[in-house]
């Protein structure tokens, strides 16, 4: 009987027609079921999902089923790498490739771009948020500022990675926070956020002195010392020094 | 109408931390009432399973005493403040993103809370009497935490040895458990003669509903039944009882029982897949050549089926299973603190409350 793998075809919103491989197309939950439960020969109709959607959509689904199959040698990393790239498209397309996920089940591709958005959304506020999502606001002022006060714990710039705390920016303050390489470095000292470097600016540089022109009158003008350490793959220990001068 | 449906928002929002998270309640009523709808923190949870993290308890520097260290695979190393418990404190077990601390100045109070949603519970005391000494039953040899995300409750444990002043212990084994459920502690006694290393003790793992430690003589691990206030033994694959001079460790992988038995040169990973039977199988075994020199110092503390957090003396190592990489995640220069190993615990980040 000596088969090649058997095709499916799939018709698009717009009309265009795919022909692929069964392995493919069945990363779609949703294709799956229709297929096992259909005429195995006739064409499946996706209604939601464009041509240039699901093209896309295809090459993620051929590109996971042949690395899983062995069928090509890609590291998970490598894999890591090429789907970190998948998702760098525009807004747009990105909400349609999470419809079209959603709508598809493929649940991989619904992690990636749901993570994707997610990283997006992460240091956005309220309002912006609400402008990406098209999401009306139905707080009154007053509630919204109660809800604010109730969790004001999580509008407090503290913690996270790669943020420093100092309560007081004393002369000759020293501090040391470890963060990715990938993200930024920030200072906060009474709440304020002092200073900002991305990561690559620091890389590379054994140390930095910089003096600081205060916006406040009252902010002390500070001198900046860094010195860096790798302490893993990806990862870098900064050790600031301050020294202040009013 | 927003540009996605419902379902979608979910999926999006249970991949968020815990902070942007809650930030985003005063988006709109709708995202309000999500973060604590009840299916919305079962898929928190089970996104954040696949995240798995390490808290370490530091003993550096005065100012960053009741903070942690938490080290995130995914996200780097951050700090974790238990300042919101306005009493400084221990940890003494993790679970499901809960963390059961015990007061330092004041023996006998717990707490149990959340450190991400900054949301805590002070447990009602559980002795009779303080603690002096002519009562110096001291603190409890073990304690767990049991939190059970399906059924929205926790449970904790304090399990200890019974000593008169000036006695010996007698063997007889005094169980307290907590119940969130009625907020009431209660007692049950049993006769045992086991004991426990500190890692023993601080490795304590809840799945199937009981509670479970590895014993000091490294021969069966002690369950307890927290349906039926039971304990009983399950006993380790031959090959680990009857190996000589190898270390071995109890900790969670995915929701199953996992061993981990470190020798000279391989680490082999064992889970337990079948609960009912009580099989065991070995999953892995990993050379530890790239990290000969750390090895009599490397303790396993959390695991996943893809990668495994070691912590060393001042190290904290990941070793992903699919690559067969090892990496390090964190390191301190102060030699002069306690090894990283001796206050680490396996963590996730879940909003699951704890009132």
């Amino acid at each position: 009987m000596g088969s090649t793998s058997t095709k499916i075809k799939l018709r698009t919103s717009d009309q265009k027609v795919f022909e692929v491989e069964k392995a493919v197309a069945v990363q779609s939950q949703t294709i799956k079921y229709i297929y096992e439960n259909g005429c195995p020969d006739s064409v499946i109709h996706v209604h939601s999902v464009s041509g240039d959607i699901l093209s896309k959509i295809l090459d993620y689904c051929k590109k996971h089923v042949n690395s899983a199959a062995g069928k090509e040698d890609i590291s998970p990393e490598e894999l890591y790498e090429w789907d970190a790239n998948f998702v760098k498209v525009d807004q747009n397309t990105l909400f349609d490739l999470i419809l079209a996920a959603n709508c598809l089940k493929i649940e991989s591709l619904l992690d990636l771009t749901c993570q994707t958005v997610a990283n997006m959304i992460k240091g956005k506020r309220p309002e912006e948020i609400r402008t990406t999502f098209n999401i009306k606001n139905d707080y009154t002022i007053e509630a919204e500022e109660a809800v604010r006060r109730e969790n004001k714990w999580a509008f407090d710039m503290l913690g996270g990675v790669g943020t420093m705390v100092i309560e007081e920016l004393a002369d000759d303050t020293m501090s040391k926070c470890v963060t990715n390489t990938k993200s930024r470095v920030c200072v906060i000292a009474a709440n304020q956020i002092v200073m900002m470097r991305s990561i690559s600016k620091l890389a590379n540089k054994k140390s930095i002195d910089v003096y600081k022109q205060p916006q406040n009158p009252t902010t002390p003008r500070i001198k900046e010392s860094v010195k860096q350490r790798n302490v893993g793959t990806g990862f870098i220990e900064l050790f600031f020094h301050f020294k202040c001068k009013m | 109408m927003g540009i996605f449906p419902d379902e979608v928002i979910l999926q999006v929002l249970a991949r968020l931390p815990v902070k942007p998270l809650f930030k985003n309640k005063t988006v709109c009523k709708l995202w309000y009432r999500l973060v604590s709808d009840k299916y919305f923190i079962k898929l928190y949870n089970e996104v954040s399973a696949k995240n798995l993290m390490v808290l370490i308890e530091t003993s550096g520097s005065p100012e960053s005493r009741s903070s942690l260290v938490c080290v995130d695979n995914l996200r780097g190393v951050s700090e974790v403040s238990l300042d919101f418990l306005k009493d400084r404190v221990k940890v003494r077990a993790s679970c499901n993103g809960l963390l059961c601390c015990s007061s330092i100045p004041d023996k006998g109070v717990y707490y149990v809370c959340n450190p991400m949603t900054r949301d805590f519970k002070l447990l009602p005391r559980c002795r009779e009497r303080p603690v002096t000494r002519f009562y110096p039953d001291g603190e409890a040899t073990l304690v767990g935490l049991a939190c059970d995300v399906s059924k929205n409750k926790f449970n904790v444990v304090l399990a200890g040895y019974h000593r008169t002043f000036g006695h010996r212990p007698d063997g007889t084994f005094i169980c307290l458990i907590f119940d969130s459920d009625s907020n009431k502690w209660k007692k049950f006694v049993s006769h045992r003669d086991d004991h426990f290393t500190h890692m023993n003790k601080n490795q304590v793992v809840f799945v199937n509903g009981a509670l479970h430690w590895l014993t000091g003589s490294c021969s069966y691990i002690l369950a307890l039944d927290l349906d039926y206030d039971v304990w009983r033994k399950i006993s380790l694959p031959d090959e680990v009882s009857y190996g000589t001079g190898n270390r071995v460790y109890l900790l969670d992988s995915d929701g199953c029982l996992s061993l981990i038995q470190i020798s000279d040169a391989w680490m082999n990973i064992w889970v337990m897949k079948d609960y009912e039977k009580e099989v065991w199988y070995m999953v892995d075994r990993v050379s530890l050549r790239c990290i000969r020199g750390l090895v009599p110092g490397i303790f396993p503390i959390a695991q996943t089926g893809e990668c495994i957090f070691l912590a060393t003396h001042k190290q904290i190592l990941v070793y992903h299973q699919k690559s067969r990489v090892w990496k390090e995640m964190y390191s301190v220069k102060n030699s002069a603190s306690l090894p990283l190993w001796f206050s680490a615990y396996a963590f996730r980040s879940t909003i699951f409350p704890s009132d």
